[in-house]
């Protein structure tokens, strides 16, 4: 990792700095979007990445809302992200309003964005900072312990405490979390 | 700037081994070609692990099953196969709880080990589809009733509206069952009405309107908390729901009662979806033309003096029962809630062999399950039936609703803890039954006295289960008991007439006649025309023989309430000790217009003859 910090330290000096533009990822009306590129004045970028059918990510709705909710304030922007292929704009529009979701959305049917998160299943989250770095991936809390077995409540909140970390300057630890739900591997054959 | 950009990241990735074995991991996204076809001796699709989905997977993972996700082709299970793998080994999925061995239950869904390895096998060569020809037709799925076309199909009168909040929901329905006569039911069939959310149904039958009325004080559809004790299985019959399940219809002989006015009671588990759900049950119900010949036993074992220390990795509760006749089992329903980890359910035989009857490991809330067996078990005259139950309240259970763990005692809401486990038995006569159920009836009540108990540390101030426990005791002929609930209950609404009678009454009962009647003048102070009051008060004032008092009390009584045939007998007798044979002659006939029962009409004729003869 020394190596790579050299490396943004050379960035920070030469300019003003961009992730790699994403180019397979789309918005519903089929336009380019970019949910790696930090837009002026927001902080970070928390990719939600779902399915239309999948029971543990939609059960995440209301908790998502929530954290979208209170951090959009603070200069963290969520977004929904569909990886599928087969979650058309059509399917993806009617999973949104059914879920109550009022966040942008992206396609990832290239898993231009899996692949560069390194997400594995859905729900799981990954959160960006400047550059396009991955500042913590994984589960949003340790409600899902495993398929069939779930806390009643979270004992711990991995995306609320990541987010409350980068805001504050702090550095979060975890980084990575193992997520529990739909496996992408599978989903994406 | 964005070009610079794009190669530094390139040297990021490149830099940092932990992102590099990631990218390679990726890598195999990239590789979407078919799956080889089989030169395979392994498991493939199409002529092994099709049939296997078809029959233990699809019934409920289709569309429009219960199930969240359809199993239903190549392409849809190859899409889940890692999961389907992880969910079969870990034996999550097929749902069924039940170890291996243990009997044979309608309904069983229990894969082999082979057939686990072969599954694992499948998918660890990369889901090999073989050839297309060899996949089995998917079984037909009726969407309409299994059962066949229902006598009578209900439902609530508007949909619950289920909030999209990620905490596990309950609610309670009182549904009118309209039929104009008695009927007889031999099944019914729930269809959940929304599959994604709702996750079991606990139903019961109530003879009374208690259901309702709590059903009409919400304002919304159905009602929270807990059934009242009115309802019932009906003639020890369970009925229940869970997903991919359908009770089969009983033989005609074995139907059960439903008497008009009678409600179904359904009790909603639900696992919200996420978003806002619609949820709207439908029952069919299933008659037979004639009344049943043989009607079967409910016996529950289990403790309800249930009191788990915080932090206790194995708390034990053991119960057992020995059968004073011949049964044969027909099924058995486990209950307890989100502590319980082992459930054992034992029947030992005369002859000392010992066999399970149940046994589940990793007991699950959310899978609550009547086990009805394809063939009934005979057990033999003197079988004992025993259970042991097994609970982890550590933090170590994931389930446990409390974090920190907190002490938790027998109590019927989802955060208190329970534990039964419900026998359904079929005597051979109804001699046997008869004695069968009169034995059972006491064991329970004992038992529910223990559950009141134990329901009262949590909450001494609650009246209302002290008045419940007060009339079990009664029932059950521990007046002294009964006395110090009903104090407990007027030290808590003083002010009540009630509560004063009630009192007065058990004391009355445990033969302490001064006591009781100052209760009665208590009760009749705050409502003076509280005629059973007076009632029993000059009942009571009889029994200590101050007749003169008596007769003004059960005056006072019949004039507030004159269909009272307890107290114009006792008025009758109380006018015959004072000389007043005439009043007491016409009090008798007063009473006899009334049509009293059979045995006071008796003691009435007989006490009219002989103070004819005065």
């Amino acid at each position: 990792m020394s190596v790579a910090r050299l490396v943004l330290a050379v960035l920070l000096l030469s300019g003003p700095l961009q992730a790699e533009p994403v180019r397979g990822v789309f918005d519903l009306d089929g336009r380019m979007a970019d949910p790696l590129t930090l837009t002026a004045g927001v902080r970070a970028h928390v990719l939600v990445f779902t399915t239309t059918d999948c029971p543990i990510s939609n059960r995440y709705a209301p908790e998502i809302q929530r954290l979208a909710a209170a951090y959009r304030e603070r200069g963290v922007a969520f977004w929904l992200v569909y990886p599928v292929p087969g979650d058309t704009p059509e399917k993806i529009r009617a999973h949104a309003a059914q879920f109550g979701f009022q966040l942008p959305i992206a396609r990832d049917t290239r898993a231009e964005l899996v692949k560069h998160t390194a997400v594995s299943v859905t729900p799981e989250v990954a959160v960006i900072t400047a550059g396009g770095e991955v500042a913590y991936r994984g589960r949003v809390d340790d409600r899902y312990v495993d398929f069939g077995r779930d806390r009643p409540a979270p004992t711990t909140r991995d995306l609320d405490q990541a987010l409350t970390n980068l805001l504050a300057g702090r550095p979060i630890e975890p980084k990575t979390t193992r997520a529990v739900g739909c496996i992408l591997s599978d989903l994406l054959k | 700037m964005r070009a610079a950009a794009i190669v530094s990241i390139a040297a990021l990735l490149t830099a940092s081994p932990v992102l590099t074995a990631r990218s390679a991991a990726l890598s195999s996204y990239a590789a979407q070609a078919a799956p080889t076809p089989a030169a395979q001796s392994g498991p493939v699709f199409s002529r092994d692990v099709a049939p296997l989905v078809f029959e233990a997977c699809t019934p409920c993972h289709r569309s429009g099953g219960p199930g969240p996700f359809s199993l239903a082709s190549y392409r849809e299970v190859r899409q889940r196969a890692t999961q389907v793998v992880q969910v079969t080994k870990r034996r999550f999925m097929p749902p069924w709880n039940v170890e291996p061995g243990i009997g044979h239950f309608e309904g069983q869904r229990l894969l082999s080990d082979a057939e686990l390895s072969m599954i694992e096998a499948w998918v660890a060569a990369d889901t090999p589809e073989g050839d297309p020809g060899d996949t089995p037709a998917l079984p037909k799925f009726p969407d309409g009733w299994l059962l066949g076309t229902p006598d009578l199909i209900v439902t609530p009168p508007e949909s619950f509206t289920l909030p999209a909040d990620p905490n596990d929901a309950f609610r309670i329905f009182a549904i009118p069952l309209p039929v104009s006569g008695r009927t007889y039911v031999r099944g019914i069939e729930f269809h959940p009405g929304n599959p994604r959310v709702v996750h079991h149904a606990n139903i019961r039958v109530d003879r009374t309107a208690a259901s309702r009325q709590l059903d009409a004080q919400d304002p919304l559809p159905g009602y929270d908390g807990l059934m009242p004790r009115s309802a019932e299985y009906p003639d020890g019959h369970f009925l229940g729901w869970t997903p991919g399940q359908v009770a089969p219809l009983v033989a005609p002989d074995l139907a059960w009662t439903l008497e008009p006015g009678s409600d179904l009671v359904v009790q909603l588990h639900m696992q919200p979806s996420g978003a806002v759900e619609q949820v709207r049950p439908v029952i069919g119900l299933y008659f037979s033309k004639t009344p049943p010949a043989r009607t079967p036993s409910i016996l529950r074992l289990g403790s309800q003096g249930i009191d788990i220390p915080a932090g206790e990795g194995a708390y034990v509760i053991r119960d057992a029962y020995t059968l004073p006749v011949d049964a044969d089992l027909l099924a058995i329903q486990p209950h307890a809630h989100y502590r319980a980890k082992e459930i054992v359910g034992t029947a030992t035989f005369p002859d000392g062999r010992s066999r399970r009857v149940m046994h589940i490991r990793d007991w699950d809330f959310r899978w609550q399950h009547v086990y009805r067996l394809v063939e009934p078990l005979p057990l033999p005259k003197g079988t004992r039936l025993s259970m042991e139950y097994t609970y982890d309240n550590s933090p170590d259970n994931i389930r446990n609703p409390e974090v920190p763990p907190r002490r938790v005692l027998w109590g019927q809401r989802s955060k208190d803890e329970m534990g039964d486990l419900w026998f359904q038995l079929l005597t051979r006569n109804d001699r046997d039954r008869e004695r069968l159920n009169g034995e059972i009836a006491i064991k329970m009540l004992a038992e529910d006295i223990i559950g009141y108990e134990t329901m009262l540390t949590v909450s001494p101030g609650d009246y209302e289960l002290h008045d419940d426990v007060a009339l079990l005791y009664l029932g059950s002929g521990r007046p002294a008991d009964a006395v110090r609930h009903f104090e407990a209950s007027v030290k808590a609404r003083p002010d009540s007439a009630p509560a004063h009678y009630n009192l007065g009454t058990a004391l009355a009962m445990a033969g302490q006649f001064e006591p009781a009647i100052t209760e009665y003048e208590r009760a009749i102070a705050i409502n003076p025309k509280y005629g059973v009051a007076l009632a029993n008060m000059g009942s009571v004032l009889l029994q200590l023989g101050r007749g003169r008092e008596a007769v003004r009390r059960l005056e006072q009584a019949v004039a507030i309430t004159p269909d009272n045939i307890e107290a114009l007998n006792s008025l009758s007798v109380a006018y015959a000790n004072e000389g007043d044979i005439e009043k007491a002659l016409a009090t008798i006939d007063r009473a006899l217009r009334l049509q009293p029962s059979s045995q006071l009409q008796k003691l009435l004729r007989e006490r009219r003859e002989q103070l004819s003869r005065r």
